[in-house]
């Protein structure tokens, strides 16, 4: 025992030796304070120059459970005013959690020697953040750029489901992360690593640790530690040990749907909880597990299969329907009829009771009702579970409930798949709202058996649009359009119309953004119920589109619809761009020229494809006597382009852009 | 005289009469006035606001609102929270749903509102906290009606009336009742009421004031704050108290004594080492503005802004020893600080309250009472005063920006309380001026270097920039030249003046096919840099008054080198554009065969124009859009 005990210590010591490194608190190295710039990163405002978080698990004999252990040393120089924030401290904790310390103190460098100001704790707060969640505010005093913050803290907290994630990444650099976790060989434990993979050092090891009083005559809860007449326990415990060093800043990129993506965290969920020869309690290990547990809750599975008899009239009228038909019929119903509270959740909040009568729910009441009456008339009919956009991509590899936080309906029909989400008023049978779209999810099928899936983009869209105009003698364009959005292109210009409050406040919002637009009509079909197509038709008057120098006119050719920048203004991009749906734009506009003009001079018809068959676009403009006639056509089969393409995509954008300010030169005769 | 007994009994109850007239009231939503319904999004069907303050300072607020929400987008307007802290509790809160045709849906009372903290930042450390109800409505049109009452020992801040308080909302009554001690003295300042029909029903210890019937406005580009054209009423009392401080004022001499004495009075002791350091100072610059300035430069690296506004530290400043020790406070408490600084180095300064913000509002001189939202310091000298904004570490000495510029502040000192004015920012002053160089090839690719200086109010538009992190400077600059493409930074230089409040640019760049090539043709347009090309929107009928706030100057000029083998088709004619706004005026010569100086005058003058005038303006505006894209044209022959 002894000898094992030995081994054990210099396993640890070896731990010690080969990963963490040691930072005394309140030893403040004069260098440090001494700096005025980062080493690698000499823009950045601030650095963590060392951090270390231990977790680990206490018995508690008044709980007869452990405690989550909490304890961190973090240190921050801050280079410059704008690295100020950094001095303001903000500890989140649980609402029964407690400090048993917290120290912190700023060091400045005055007339070459070290001055330590101490954070009194009088001018620490405490704050309630919601029900389950406090937090502990400070501003650091004396805090100046050059200084050094030195903060030391330990926390202990009730064990719960999961760890707080421990960021390995910031938006300013890190020299040193460590993250030692230990865990009492009771709990197992999910893990995963998110982000962007850093180089990191990773040593597992173990330790025993010993429960000196596990005699409870009351055995509560899953606390419950079998009793035993010794009053010492002893079981073992897992260390693991993770250091980063040079972690560089996370600096942000438009066009990504959750900078969290990639900024590099490990996180933690429990697993399972078993006590020596005790029953094994099953948080989660597997995706089916997950699935079992789901399907036999009263909050998922239960209300998939409830019998709602207020609704039969709904399923009979479905029946009479062909399989097919009965999607929209179903979809449209609960869509029109339920309304979103903005509240995710893969479970129902309000209850099919409360839905039904209420009208109101969260994702989970109205799209597993859906996926209920999708059941009851016969089709073949999955829940699929989601991580949001703003949750983050979903961690496959490593399953756990905590990830999962949305869910929608796949049908298979007729060797069809189709997605259907109904908390969205204007989007229509088989599209997807953008926060759904998040590359994975995971099916569970009649069986409970999970699968991941890929969940193709289904968002194509449609606008066409016909110009018939003309040019007057006093250089403005007259004439019609009519325009007409399909499919995704439909609900977004429905979402557009909305928004902008009625006919007047979206002809309002038309000419805002065209001033030298004149609408004399305008007129729309298919705003209202389901149908697949809006139609615009709007008759209009246009100044400002052609000039004349001298014996010239130069005229524009694409008139309003000239793209006339694009958004992939940076060099260089580190991430994909994602799009929110795919599909075609056509455009075909004439414009007849008045009899005193001929044509000098067109734009070159061109060609233009994205590698990989991404997308392409297609432009020319004729002239057939006084009648001149563009065409455009744009279509992007992508909704994600790797950053190995952004080259290609930009140079692309911008011949589209260029190619589109080409004028048409006209000649007076 | 004696106030006569039966009058303010006889308004009280005028006041429950039309409560209850309210109680009785039929929400459907065709009841709403016709006339009620134009451009609206919701509908004010009643409201009251009833206040009631008693001799032992203790303040009862009464609200009850009920709103009819006919679309989504006025889901905001019912205003479904109610801010607390340990001085201000509410005792009731509750909610009432109606359905379109006035019938009751639902109900909730103070337990179903949530709770939460208001201050999320890690800056602010504050007990106000607000209750709040998430209500998702079933279908539209539908209407709330809420009631909530707070009691408060603050009686120095009386709640305001603000009958109208969003655009597409019309009202259709709204009640204000104030009942006070008899013996106090209320004061009161009130926009538009005659102008909007308001009954005003005034007796000793009660004020009331009723409106009816005002359809719903539409928010307009460049329209004057509300004052100048909504009814509101701003009540104060002689007597007052914050967090149990009591006071009596009737005029700001007295006013200024009490804040003094409660408020600033026995804090202002600088530690030995700092009042040592600010001797020196003292010494070593004799002239009163350098001495100033070095005081501002010390108190800049030394501090930082963080706010406790905690009980009665949300009107206290931090002791002057604290700030010392802490290097950190609030406007309050960084004022008092910069103020403690420049006594210890000979220079007399003064706690000024101001309101801050973009509006240009000035504190109420006709109420001696509590204002203001923000503290900033005053310096006379003999010749000038100089101003001084504490918060801001980044900013130039002097300088005040929109923030808190040419409004009316209150200064105080020991033993001395009076009306000030902060400086404007006028039309000339507000100048940017550039000189670019810039040079074309075949292809139409441009090659620049641009030289911008920025000064008075348009010192702010850019000065952070060089705080920016290289990549976020050049996707600044890529937005802001967004008609530039591909464009490659081959260098980006930033300095501040922080004695004359300037911030220059030195950029060069290069960006691709910045002329369009047509056959033989290139276009060009000569204002590379400075494009005015936002148009204010139209409207058919412009309702509200036109006030361009903050004039401004622009003055660019461009040297423009041609591709080899082009010449110019044409000279583009002088354009002039004058009108009651401002000036513009643009002007390309031709120096050499290849090479044009574009020259571009620009300036938009302060002012306030009638409702009638707008349509001017917008032409104007649009106008300058036009001509700032206009390009001009070479050939290759």
């Amino acid at each position: 025992m002894k000898k094992n005990l030995v081994i054990l210590l210099s396993l640890l010591l070896a731990t010690q030796v080969l990963l963490a490194q040691k930072v005394k608190f309140r030893k403040i190295a004069k260098e440090d304070l001494e700096a005025t710039v980062h080493p690698t990163d000499p823009e950045a405002e601030a650095a963590i120059l060392y951090q270390s978080c231990r977790r680990h698990y206490v018995f508690n004999t008044a709980d007869n459970f452990f405690k989550l252990q909490t304890q961190v040393h973090q240190r921050i120089k801050i280079y410059n005013q704008d690295g100020l924030s950094w001095a303001d401290i903000g500890i989140p904790f649980h609402i029964e959690g407690s400090f048993s310390k917290l120290r912190a103190y700023t060091y400045n460098l005055k007339d070459g020697k070290i001055e330590e100001i101490k954070l009194e704790n009088q001018d620490i707060f405490t704050e309630d953040i919601n029900k389950y969640v406090k937090r502990r505010k400070a501003a650091m005093p004396g805090v100046v750029p050059g200084s050094v913050i030195d903060i030391e803290y330990e926390l202990s907290e009730p064990a719960t489901i999961s760890l707080r994630p421990f960021y390995m990444q910031y938006s300013i650099p890190v020299d040193y992360s460590e993250y030692i976790v230990e865990t009492p060989e009771y709990f197992r434990f999910n893990k995963a690593m998110k982000g962007i993979p850093l180089k990191m050092d990773i040593e597992n090891s173990s330790k025993s640790g010993v429960i000196s009083q596990g005699v409870s005559s009351n055995n509560r809860s899953i606390g419950a530690v079998q009793s035993h007449s010794s009053n010492n326990i002893n079981y073992s415990i897992n260390v693991e040990t993770y250091v980063a060093k040079n972690v560089p800043a996370l600096k942000e990129e438009p066009f990504v749907t959750n900078m969290d993506n990639y900024r590099s965290s490990i996180n933690y969920e429990l697993s399972f909880i078993q006590f020596q020869g005790g029953r094994m309690y099953n948080y989660s290990t597997t995706w089916d597990d997950i699935a079992d547990n789901l399907m036999a809750s009263e909050f998922f599975g239960q209300v998939i299969d409830r019998r709602l008899g207020e609704l039969n009239p709904i399923v009979e009228e479905a029946m009479a329907l062909d399989l097919e038909e009965r999607i929209p019929f179903i979809y449209y119903y609960v869509r029109d009829t339920y309304n979103w509270n903005d509240y995710y959740g893969e479970q129902t909040m309000e209850g099919m009771r409360k839905l039904l009568s209420q009208k109101t729910g969260n994702v989970g009441d109205i799209n597993l009702l859906l996926i209920n009456l999708l059941k009851k008339v016969e089709l073949d009919v999955m829940p699929v579970l989601l991580s949001t956009r703003s949750n983050g991509i979903l961690n496959i590899s490593h399953p756990s409930f905590t990830q999962i936080n949305y869910v929608i309906a796949q049908v298979n029909v007729n060797g069809k798949t189709i997605y259907l989400d109904a908390t969205d008023k204007d989007l229509l049978a088989g599209y997807l709202p953008p926060r759904a779209l998040n590359i994975d999810g995971i099916t569970i099928d009649s069986k409970r058996k999970t699968n991941r899936i890929d969940i193709v983009n289904p968002n194509n869209g449609n606008t066409t649009v016909f110009a018939i105009t003309s040019l007057t003698d006093d250089l403005k364009i007259e004439g019609q359009a009519r325009l007409m959005y399909e499919n995704f292109d439909a609900s977004m210009f429905k979402i557009k119309y909305k928004s902008a409050e009625r006919k007047e406040g979206y002809t309002k919002s038309l000419m805002d953004t065209y001033p030298d637009l004149e609408i004399a009509e305008i007129a729309h079909e298919g705003i209202e119920g389901h149908a697949k197509k809006v139609t615009e038709n709007i008759s209009f008057e246009l100044e400002g589109m052609a000039i004349e120098t001298g014996e010239f006119i130069y005229l524009n050719p694409m008139l309003i619809w000239q793209d006339t920048e694009h958004q992939f203004k940076r060099e260089k991009r580190e991430f994909p761009v994602f799009y929110n749906s795919t599909g075609n734009e056509k455009y075909m506009i004439t414009i007849k020229l008045p009899e005193n003009v001929e044509v000098e001079s067109l734009p070159q018809a061109v060609r233009l494809a994205l590698p990989e068959n991404m997308g392409n676009f297609l432009y020319s403009v004729t002239a057939m006597g006084n009648n001149i006639t563009v065409q455009y056509q744009y279509s992007r089969t992508a909704d994600m382009i790797s950053p190995l393409y952004y080259d290609a995509l930009r140079n692309y954008m911008t011949l589209l852009v260029d190619k589109q300010a080409e004028k048409i030169v006209l000649k007076k005769i | 005289m004696q106030p006569k007994r039966n009058q303010p009994l006889l308004i009280t109850w005028l006041f429950f009469l039309m409560c209850s007239n309210v109680a009785a009231q039929n929400f459907a939503v065709s009841a709403i006035p016709e006339k009620l319904l134009k451009s609206a999004n919701s509908v004010v069907r009643q409201a009251a606001l009833h206040v009631e303050i008693n001799e032992k300072h203790v303040m009862e607020v009464s609200r009850t609102w009920t709103i009819t929400v006919l679309n989504k987008s006025a889901n905001g307007h019912l205003d479904t929270y109610e801010v607390y802290s340990n001085a201000e509790k509410i005792t009731h809160f509750s909610a009432v749903v109606f359905d379109a045709n006035g019938k009751e849906i639902k109900k909730f009372k103070k337990s179903d509102f949530q709770d939460i903290s208001v201050v999320n930042q890690g800056t602010v450390f504050s007990d106000y906290r607000a209750q709040f109800l998430n209500y998702t409505p079933i279908r539209y049109p539908y209407t709330m009606q809420f009631k909530v009452v707070t009691r408060s020992i603050n009686t120095a801040f009386i709640p305001s009336w603000n009958p109208i308080s969003y655009y597409h909302q019309s009202l259709e009554h709204s009640h204000y009742f104030l009942q006070y001690p008899a013996s106090w003295q209320l004061s009161t300042t009130e926009h538009q009421l005659e102008k909007y029909g308001v009954i005003k029903t005034e007796e000793n210890g009660q004020y009331m004031l009723q409106l009816s019937a005002v359809p719903a406005l539409i928010n307009e580009y460049g329209s004057p704050d509300p004052e100048h054209f909504l009814p509101s009423a701003h009540c104060s009392l002689n007597h007052y108290s914050l967090q149990n401080v009591s006071g009596q004022a009737d005029n700001w001499q007295q006013f200024g004594s009490w804040y003094y004495q409660h408020m600033l009075s026995g804090r202002e002791l600088l530690p030995e080492q700092t009042l040592s350091e600010m001797k020196a100072l003292e010494a070593s610059f004799p002239d009163s503005v350098e001495r100033d300035y070095q005081v501002y430069r010390y108190m800049q690296a030394k501090t930082r802004y963080v706010n406790v506004a905690i009980g009665i530290g949300g009107w206290k400043p931090l002791a002057v020893a604290d700030v010392d020790r802490l290097s950190y406070g609030d406007c309050k408490a960084l004022s008092f600080y910069t103020m403690a600084l420049l006594e210890a180095a000979g220079l007399p300064a003064t706690y000024t309250i101001v309101y801050a913000g973009k509006s240009m509002k000035s504190i109420d001189t006709t109420q001696v009472s509590v204002q203001g939202n923000h503290v900033i310091v005053s310096v006379p000298l003999p010749d000038t005063t100089i101003w001084l904004e504490t918060t801001n570490p980044h900013l130039p000495f002097g300088y005040l920006g929109s923030f808190t510029d040419n409004r009316s502040v209150l200064s105080l000192r020991e033993g001395k309380t009076y009306i000030d004015h902060t400086p404007a920012y006028n039309t000339a002053e507000n100048l940017q001026s550039s000189s670019s160089i810039v040079s074309l090839d075949e292809n139409g690719d441009l090659q620049a270097n641009i030289r911008l200086r920025n000064m008075g109010s348009q010192f702010e538009n850019r000065y952070n920039l060089e705080r920016y992190r290289t990549e976020e400077k050049e996707d600044y600059y890529r937005k802001f030249w967004s008609h530039l493409n591909a464009v490659r930074f081959d260098s980006i230089q930033h300095t501040t003046d922080r004695k004359t409040a300037a911030f220059d640019e030195n950029i060069a760049l290069t960006a691709q096919a910045y002329g369009t090539i047509s056959g033989s043709r290139m276009f060009i347009i000569p204002n590379v840099f400075n494009r005015l090309d936002n148009v204010p929107p139209r409207y058919p009928e412009r309702k509200l008054p036109l006030q361009i706030k903050r004039g401004f100057t622009d003055i660019d000029t461009i040297h423009i080198q041609l591709p080899e083998g082009y010449v110019l088709e044409a000279l583009p004619e002088e354009t002039l554009l004058e009108s009651p706004f401002g000036t513009y005026r643009t002007q390309l010569i031709q120096s050499n065969p290849n090479t044009l100086m574009f020259e571009r005058y620009l300036q938009i003058r302060d002012g306030f124009h009638e409702a009638s005038a707008y349509s001017q303006y917008q032409q104007f505006r649009r106008e300058i859009a036009r001509k700032d894209q206009t390009p001009f044209i070479i050939n290759k022959p």
